[in-house]
């Protein structure tokens, strides 16, 4: 039963707190986060290294355990779950992009892409097959699909990666500094592409980085600091 | 936008998740196609091809060896009344009772007689004085029975299966027997009196039993041939038999009328195959053995390519529980990976096992009985079985981490599975080749024992190379080492026990192939050249009291001096202190269930020593017997015991007074019983000798085998010719087997290899950008994996040498000459090979660009 609140809220979070152990002294990272995301709405997380920015997305995304607190992805209550049912609630439509990239290094482009059609499973092979060459496309890539990762320059790369996470258009996109690696020409490049993928297909979209201008280009902003989240006003 | 309309329809449907959380679309079903369809992906790098060449070779030998073992036992119990020849068979060493015969007749059974016994023939063709010793074979008009008699008139043309034996004057041989006598159909052989034309050769003869004669050639000749042949005195080693073919009834009631002596047998199949395989056993379970080593190799390499592809997947499990899957999914989908890389290591490995046991059986081929029936489908179960037993056993633990990858080490790279504890992957892998060992060798407790030894054994020795290494370690770490000996030790020392683990697995392999090859090559000749020239190296048998002066006088003649004559007689043990042998536990000792050849005791053979009782004694008698002292042993015997025996159809008991010790390498007659005088003096005998004769005295052997045809020469040099072919065949099954050892070993090293390359691949790239060029690399690569093979190559040759001068001082008490060219061959062989292989497979390391690798 899911009511008209939660399908309106596509991610939240009330008094999120993350506790672990360092030494024999427990350090809290993040400290009792509230946050609320509209579907289709784009956020940026922002802080300086450590702050606890990345532990905060992977604990949205169910990726990882919070201490106390609660988590509702997709009208989906995580701190609920096990690890299993927290998968299936991402098999839904969820997806990453991350800042190394994560491809697949014995598949190529399009195998990269095909993946994640492959393991839904919801689909023909050979639709898959189209689904995934129409993305490489639509990220630039369409003559290359059949180079693997090493033989792709680290934009390219990230543009695969990004035709992966739009394959079977997610609901929910959770970007991990997604330019970190990448120089400032090549990774405004891929920041275009990303807005313009999400625009296209309605994602929410949640973006951890410490880049202000690709912060700036995202509807709502956070800050984080000492594991404490405050929204910044535009 | 998409151009699939079910695909938006489906896709985004929020489904409920239900308590199963299983993700829609993907089920059983679809997570198989998936890994196999990532697998295709993965195999194009190339990454599993050390997974599949090990599996390859552990389903290879194991199915091998398993098809092999499967065929000989199918050939004997599948025809096991073929390979008896009968329903029934009953054996004697005198000949068969009239009354049995016209028992048979009466109860309608249908039978055959035969008789063996070894002897020499010799070619009648002129010019041509060969000799060969051959099994002789006498049939009556009723052989054969059942079983196949394949026999042909002409070496061009296959035989056919016959249903009577050879005609009287004519005499059927074995083909191997035509090249010793350099004789040919249609030319004629001596045996004993008798002139017999060869009329056919045997190609198959499904009844062969067989004993240490079976080595012989068969030479087949009509039953009334030998009866006058003059071969068969009191005392000959003659074996008679009694085929006989009906009714299950009426052999049963044959069987309840006769009253068996102590010296015949009802035959059963037991028998038949026993007889068939004490080498072949012997052969089968060293092949086992050997291929075990080899499984063991192979596991290993098996469990080290699988960590290490579970280790390079972690990444992708944890982005693949980003898309959704869950636990158990990933699990599934690399078991099931592992398990079509098994598929197609079964496929690869049932084909190369054919071969292998191919190739086993035409190395044994004059052991192996002819036409053995293809092999069991539980044989190809059980070998390839065994390959995913080592699959499973030695893989899967190394998946299970894969499965609980946490997801968050997409964004957290420092994150690791837990590995499963040290103990429970060891106990893992033991108890897998413990079951393997038990299907090879059916002997739990065996399997058992050879495993828990086996792996102390080696811990022991990886402890000490460990310490070996530590030591060099020390002395190296002293002085000024040139850079790529710097480097080369380093990767050596890194990871000292899985370096001590190579050398190990290099140095037992390469120590037992020395140690066969010994074997096959020089054990017998050595022996040979150890003993003085003039030692005995004919036996002449079966001198029948009224031949005794004039083959005395011959051999004179011929400027022959013969050692002592022994009057002798088999005799066959029936009671202990008036209990019947067969009440005794000892009755089934292979020692006492047979003619005992036996001795007077006149005088003390030269190189006996009496160790207990009173010789004296003995030899004055009445009722003494004098036994040698380990046979005493091993039966419980001691002085004043009874022992009853019969001897010539005559039952007498004697007293034990006096115990002695005998050296069986002296090649003079010695006997385990020696009876007084006075008892030997009232049974019917024969004598035996022994004498030298030099190499260019042929002929004169040959003249006596003529004159006294009933005496049997035995020619000590035949059958030394036929062990050494002997072990040179089983040696050569072995080392085909040690062999695949080897390449086990390599596997392990080349996989123990690859789990370094990335760390190897940074180095060298890292060097060159400092400077170093590629010969520098290269070399450094040279002097580690070529001190891998020195040191392996030495611990091989000094164990070797340890094994055989323990077998040539210890145990045949013959001078030991060492392993001499070996260690001018072994050293460079093993570290080319291993430098070889190593700096093969690590060419990558210095041909890909140091950009590149560093970009990666």
């Amino acid at each position: 039963m899911i009511d008209k609140t939660v399908q309106d809220s596509s991610l939240s979070s009330s008094q999120l707190t993350k506790t672990v152990l360092s030494g024999d002294q427990p350090l809290t990272i993040l400290k009792a986060v509230d946050l609320d995301i509209k579907a289709g709405e784009s956020v940026a997380i922002v802080g300086a290294s450590g702050s606890g920015k990345s532990t905060l997305l992977g604990l949205l995304a169910g990726l990882d355990v919070a201490s106390d607190g609660q988590v509702t992805l997709l009208g989906h209550d995580l701190s609920a779950k096990d690890e299993d049912a927290r998968a299936a609630v991402r098999a839904q439509g969820v997806a990453f992009v991350f800042q190394n990239f994560h491809l697949l290094p014995g598949l190529t482009a399009l195998e990269n892409v095909m993946l994640p059609l492959e393991i839904r499973g919801q689909m023909a092979n050979r639709d898959i097959k189209a689904e995934a060459n129409r993305l490489l496309t639509g990220v630039g890539l369409g003559q290359r699909i059949t180079h693997y990762p090493n033989q792709l320059s680290g934009g390219e790369q990230q543009r695969v990666a990004l035709a992966r996470a739009f394959a079977g258009q997610p609901k929910v996109l959770f970007a991990d500094e997604p330019t970190g690696n990448l120089d400032s020409t090549t990774g405004a490049h891929i920041e275009t592409l990303l807005f313009e993928l999400n625009e296209k297909s309605n994602t929410t979209l949640v973006l951890v980085t410490h880049d202000e201008t690709l912060a700036a280009r995202c509807q709502r902003q956070f800050r984080m600091a000492d594991g404490v989240l405050a929204e910044v006003s535009i | 936008m998409s151009t699939d309309s079910t695909s938006e329809t489906v896709h985004y449907q929020p489904a409920p998740i239900s308590g199963s959380h299983a993700v829609p679309g993907m089920g059983r079903w679809g997570e198989l196609k998936l890994s196999l369809r990532l697998l295709v992906r993965e195999a194009r790098s190339g990454e599993l091809t050390l997974l599949l060449m090990a599996l390859v070779l552990a389903i290879t030998v194991s199915t091998g060896i398993s098809l092999f073992s499967s065929r000989l036992e199918l050939a004997m119990q599948a025809n096991a009344n073929d390979i008896l020849g009968a329903d029934l068979r009953v054996r004697s060493s005198t000949a068969l009772p009239d009354e049995w015969l016209t028992q048979a007749d009466k109860l309608d059974l249908t039978r055959a007689r035969t008789l063996t016994f070894p002897s020499v023939v010799l070619s009648e063709s002129p010019g041509n004085e060969s000799m060969s010793l051959a099994a002789i074979k006498a049939v009556d008009d009723g052989y054969p029975l059942r079983g196949q008699l394949l026999v042909t008139d002409s070496t061009d043309v296959p035989g056919t299966d016959r249903s009577q034996g050879p005609s009287v004057g004519e005499a059927w041989i074995e083909p191997r027997l035509l090249a010793l006598l350099n004789t040919q159909i249609g030319e004629r052989i001596s045996v004993g009196e008798n002139s017999l034309l060869i009329s056919g050769v045997v190609e198959q003869e499904s009844d062969r039993g067989g004993n240490f004669y079976n080595l012989s050639p068969r030479v087949m000749v009509h039953w009334n041939d030998v009866a006058d042949s003059g071969l068969l005195g009191p005392g000959s080693r003659v074996t008679y038999r009694l085929l006989l073919e009906g009714s299950a009834d009426e052999l049963e009631q044959f069987k309840a009328q006769l009253n068996l002596d102590p010296n015949q047998k009802f035959e059963s199949l037991d028998d038949g195959s026993r007889a068939m395989s004490t080498s072949l056993e012997r052969a089968k379970q060293y092949l086992s053995l050997a291929a075990m080593m080899a499984v063991v190799l192979a596991s290993v390499a098996v469990a080290i390519s699988v960590r290490r592809y579970a280790r390079r997947h972690f990444d992708i499990s944890a982005l693949m529980r980003t898309f959704g899957l869950q636990q158990g999914q990933i699990f599934r989908i690399y078991t099931w990976q592992l398990f079509w890389v098994g598929i197609l290591a079964a496929i690869l490995g049932a084909a190369l096992a054919w071969f292998l046991q191919v190739a086993l059986l035409s190395i044994l081929a004059d052991l192996v009985p002819d036409g053995l029936p293809p092999a069991s489908i539980l044989a190809w179960a059980v070998g390839l079985c065994s390959g995913f037993v080592s699959l499973l056993g030695f893989g899967l633990p190394h998946i299970l981490p894969l499965a609980r990858i946490s997801p968050l080490r997409v964004l957290r790279q420092e994150l690791q599975p837990v590995p499963l504890s040290g103990w429970v992957l060891y106990a893992f892998s033991l108890a897998t080749l413990t079951g393997l060992l038990w299907v090879f060798t059916s002997d739990a407790l065996l399997s058992l024992g050879v495993m828990l030894g086996g792996s102390a054994t080696l811990l022991v020795l990886l402890g000490l190379l460990r310490g070996v290494i530590v030591i060099i370690d020390k002395v190296l770490r002293q002085r000024q080492l040139s850079l790529a000996w710097r480097f080369a030790w380093q990767h050596i020392q890194r990871d000292q026990t899985a370096a001590a683990g190579q050398v190990l697995a290099f140095s037992l392999t390469l120590m037992v192939m020395l140690v066969i090859g010994m074997l096959r090559s020089d054990l017998l000749a050595d022996w040979q050249r150890s003993l003085p020239t003039d030692t005995p190296n004919v036996f002449a048998m079966n001198i029948q009291p009224f031949d005794r002066e004039s083959l005395l006088s011959s051999m004179s003649e011929e400027g022959i001096e013969p050692e002592d004559l022994y009057p002798i007689v088999p005799m066959r043990l029936t009671s202990v202190n008036g209990t019947e042998i067969s009440e005794l536990e000892i009755r089934d000792e292979g020692s006492i269930d047979r003619d005992l050849i036996t001795s007077s005791a006149n005088f003390l053979p030269d190189n006996n020593e009496v160790v207990a009782g009173d010789w004296a004694k003995t030899q004055a008698g009445p009722n003494y017997v004098s036994l040698e002292v380990d046979l005493a042993e091993r039966l419980g015997f001691k002085l004043g015991d009874i022992l009853g025996f019969r001897a010539a159809g005559v039952d007498f008991t004697v007293e034990i007074n006096s115990l002695r010790s005998v050296d069986w390498a002296s090649m003079t007659p010695n006997f385990y019983m020696m009876l007084s005088p006075d008892v030997m003096a009232s049974l019917p005998n024969s004598y035996l000798t022994s004498f030298y004769l030099p190499d260019n005295q042929d002929a004169s052997l040959t003249r006596l085998i003529k004159e006294f045809p009933g005496v049997t020469f035995l020619d000590t040099r035949f059958l030394i010719t036929q062990l050494q072919s002997l072990l040179q065949r089983i040696t050569l099954a072995i080392e085909l087997i040690l062999v695949c050892v080897l390449a086990g070993a390599l596997l392990v090293m080349l996989s123990v290899l690859l789990t370094s390359t990335r760390e190897r691949l940074t180095q060298g790239a890292l060097l060159r950008t400092l400077g170093a060029s590629k010969q520098q690399i290269r070399r450094s690569q040279w002097v580690e994996f070529g001190l891998l093979g020195g040191l392996a190559a030495i611990f091989a040759l000094l164990g070797a040498e340890a094994l055989c001068a323990g077998l040539y001082l210890g145990l045949l008490d013959i001078p030991y000459g060492g392993l001499g060219w070996n260690w001018l061959v072994l050293p460079p062989v093993t570290i080319l090979l291993i430098g070889g292989v190593g700096t093969l497979m690590l060419r990558s390391t210095i041909s890909q660009p140091p950009l590149q690798v560093l970009r990666e």
